[in-house]
């Protein structure tokens, strides 16, 4: 490495000693096997992904015959994709608003209202159900919320209700909460993370200036909890969107994108279209979290 | 003369003019019976009372762990109080809420918002009390310009200097002109040039504006440069809460005397009082001397026979056998200070051998090795009546340190 960077060098650089070289190296060697990793099984994946968008799909099988038939019948001008795409996204930006207004206030109070062993004793009940896989937790609602279900049971015993509520599951609310409890605990870490860094004297600061708990709140702690709930809502947007078990076996069977790519592989092995879809759904998350990132900048949190 | 290099001003100049100046204004802070046990039973304030009167530039020293901040924290009003009153112009401020109390307060670390441009930082409070556009406007602009902020409006406190955030954040407090400005220790972290800069700078904004300051600090140096008042704390209680000049002059106890300023401190018995009562002799193992009793608050006669210390500041100990009370020490350190003559250390040894060092200024050489006599007259020997209002204060081992 030494002889290379005297050979490189030129002038006064050329007798000072190689720090600079020797550093790169190291971050290099230490960032190598991750670069590698994602090179072989992300960016690898993704190249034979696009590939096969561009084959050809007849009869229940695909043909190594390059052409856009893939993406012109199966993305651009599918009236069901572009409604999935709609609904899809619709979803997500809901699922996002409501985990926000349930994580917000999570971050808030560990932050601000519980002490050192009070608030790891919540984080711990908050990342508890993760200990289960998630199609065992999307598939738990089911006892609960369920015709037969204990909520049902309890209103119904209770003779608040006369006949079991249809809307708790199968519907929009059981899809909500399948969301919710999913991704929570995403939203809810880094807005906690990102209020951690809030001085209480800045808060203090705020008071001696007059301005009441709630201008203070307005002012103060939503600006600079920004990073922690654009970190957050970025989860949640990506993982709602992507999410294949909660549209499968919480909603009335309305299909998002991530099931309709499901499906069109397993019901028809068409690769093709599947892959079109895929990378259209990727361009679409990418659009997104770049878009959020251009208005908030989340080094801020790294302060 | 020498001592002005230390403490910034001569105390004793103005000492006439001041004391004769309006003897009973308006106090724009009182603080009543003040305690504060906090949940751990920490008892970190007890029932301290004390003063400020409107337009003054009041001091509030001590230890650290005096009760300093819990003071300052109990005026501006973010923890509860165990006991008693805060008055801000007569009115009873104990339950009202911070953002609803004229005070401002200038923080250490300056606390300015980092999300905000130095002019948004300034017109917060303004906003908050719902001042009219215009009106923010052209105040704003008045305390930028009387805080030489021009050009500096637009940036983001991380692109400002120490000296520079501290200005804002001084800007920020003073532009909603409040009734009394807390001062948290905002010189603390600066460097020594700086730290005098922003001292002058202080005294011109409270001079120009006409605010009450409540400045706290452990630096007592700086408190006799910058106090009209100073409240001397320790440990939870007020030592003395007095015009500089009487705290300087006239210490309450033992423990102020020794706090504010430099003190030479002589232990012994009042043996005698003069006839008119204005002298006392006390012997001390050093021999016996002579002193004034101004500043004994009971009667000198009802005093005979008790221990009673007395301090001499540095300042008025002169090196020669002039003066009344003489005393024959050895020189053991000589230190220089260009500018602001020399520091003298002396140990004067008694009979029974037992040693006590003393410090002078003096403008003089003095042969490092020797032996010189040292005298002062008796109306610079202080009276110390009382070694501290805390209990179980001793006087050898909490005041003097030794």
């Amino acid at each position: 490495m030494s002889s290379k960077t005297a050979d490189d060098g030129s002038g006064v650089s050329r007798y000072l000693p190689g720090d600079r070289s020797v550093s790169i190296t190291e971050v290099t060697a230490l960032t190598m096997p991750t670069v590698g990793w994602f090179l072989l099984f992300l960016m690898v994946p993704l190249l034979v992904v696009l590939y096969y968008s561009f084959l050809t799909y007849q009869s229940f099988s695909v043909v190594n015959e390059i052409s856009t038939f893939a993406w012109v019948n199966g993305v651009f001008t599918s009236s069901v994709v572009h409604s999935a795409f709609v609904r899809t996204l619709g979803v997500a930006i809901v699922v996002t608003a409501i985990t926000l207004l349930f994580g917000y206030p999570i971050g808030y109070y560990l932050r601000f209202h519980t002490g050192q062993i009070g608030g790891t004793i919540l984080l711990l009940f908050l990342v508890i159900p993760f200990w289960t896989a998630e199609l065992i937790r999307t598939f738990g609602w089911l006892p609960i919320l369920g015709q037969n279900g204990a909520v049902n049971g309890v209103l119904m015993g209770l003779g608040i209700t006369s006949g079991p509520l249809e809307w708790l599951l199968y519907s929009r609310f059981s899809q909500a909460v399948g969301y919710l409890q999913n991704y929570v605990v995403f939203m809810a870490a880094p807005i906690y993370i990102s209020l951690s860094q809030i001085d209480d004297d800045l808060l203090d600061a705020s008071e001696t200036l007059r301005g009441d708990p709630i201008d203070t709140f307005r002012n103060v702690t939503w600006p600079l909890s920004k990073p922690g709930v654009a970190i957050g809502c970025m989860f949640t947007f990506v993982l709602t969107i992507g999410n294949f078990t909660v549209p499968t076996f919480l909603s009335g069977g309305s299909s998002t994108v991530s099931s309709l790519i499901y499906n069109r592989y397993s019901q028809g092995l068409n690769y093709p279209s599947a892959a079109a879809l895929s990378i259209t759904l990727l361009v679409v998350i990418f659009l997104f979290v770049f878009v959020l990132f251009r208005y908030v900048d989340i080094t801020e949190i790294a302060n | 003369m020498a001592n002005i290099e230390q403490t910034g001003a001569n105390p004793e100049a103005e000492d006439v003019q001041r004391a004769t100046t309006e003897p009973d204004r308006e106090l724009t802070l009182e603080v009543d019976g003040l305690t504060k046990i906090y949940p751990d039973g920490t008892l970190a304030v007890d029932e301290i009372d004390f003063g400020i009167e409107a337009g003054d530039f009041c001091v509030l020293i001590g230890p650290s762990g005096c009760g300093k901040s819990t003071t300052l924290h109990s005026i501006i009003g973010n923890i509860p109080v165990t006991e008693g009153q805060v008055l801000l112009e007569g009115e009873d401020i104990t339950e009202t809420p911070t953002y609803d109390r004229d005070i401002g307060l200038v923080f250490q670390d300056f606390q300015l918002f980092p999300h905000m441009t130095v002019r948004e930082n300034i017109t917060y409070g303004l906003e908050r009390i719902d001042c009219p556009p215009d009106e923010i406007e052209r105040r704003v602009d008045d305390a930028i310009d009387l805080m030489h902020l021009e050009g500096l409006e637009e940036r983001t406190p991380e692109e400002l200097s120490a000296g520079q955030q501290q200005r804002v954040a001084l800007t920020r407090s003073i532009v909603l002109e409040p009734q009394l400005l807390l001062l948290d220790e905002p010189l603390g972290d600066m460097d020594y040039k700086l730290q005098k800069r922003m001292e002058r700078e202080l005294l011109r904004i409270h001079r120009e504006l006409d605010t009450t300051f409540v400045y706290v600090t452990h630096d007592q140096t700086q408190a006799m440069r910058l106090a009209d008042q100073i409240v001397v704390m320790n440990d939870g209680k007020v030592e003395q809460s007095d015009s500089v000049e009487n705290v300087y002059n006239s210490p309450a106890t033992a423990f102020v005397s020794t706090f504010v300023g430099d003190s030479n401190v002589f232990r012994g018995e009042l043996a005698d009082v003069s006839e008119n009562g204005e002298h006392a002799l006390i012997e001390t193992p050093l021999g016996s001397f002579h002193t004034s009793t101004e500043n004994l608050r009971s009667p000198p006669s009802s005093l005979v026979g008790e221990r009673i210390p007395f301090s001499v500041r540095p300042q008025h100990i002169a090196l020669g056998p002039e003066l009344e009370n003489e005393l024959e020490c050895r020189v053991d350190d000589v230190i220089h200070q260009p500018g602001s003559g020399t520091k003298v250390i002396l140990t004067a040894t008694a009979e029974d051998g037992t040693e006590t060092e003393l410090q002078l200024k003096s403008f003089d050489r003095i042969d490092p090795a020797g032996t010189v006599t040292v005298s002062w007259s008796a109306d610079h020997g202080t009276l110390l009546e009382e070694t501290s209002v805390v209990d179980g204060i001793d006087l050898e081992t909490d005041v003097l340190g030794e």
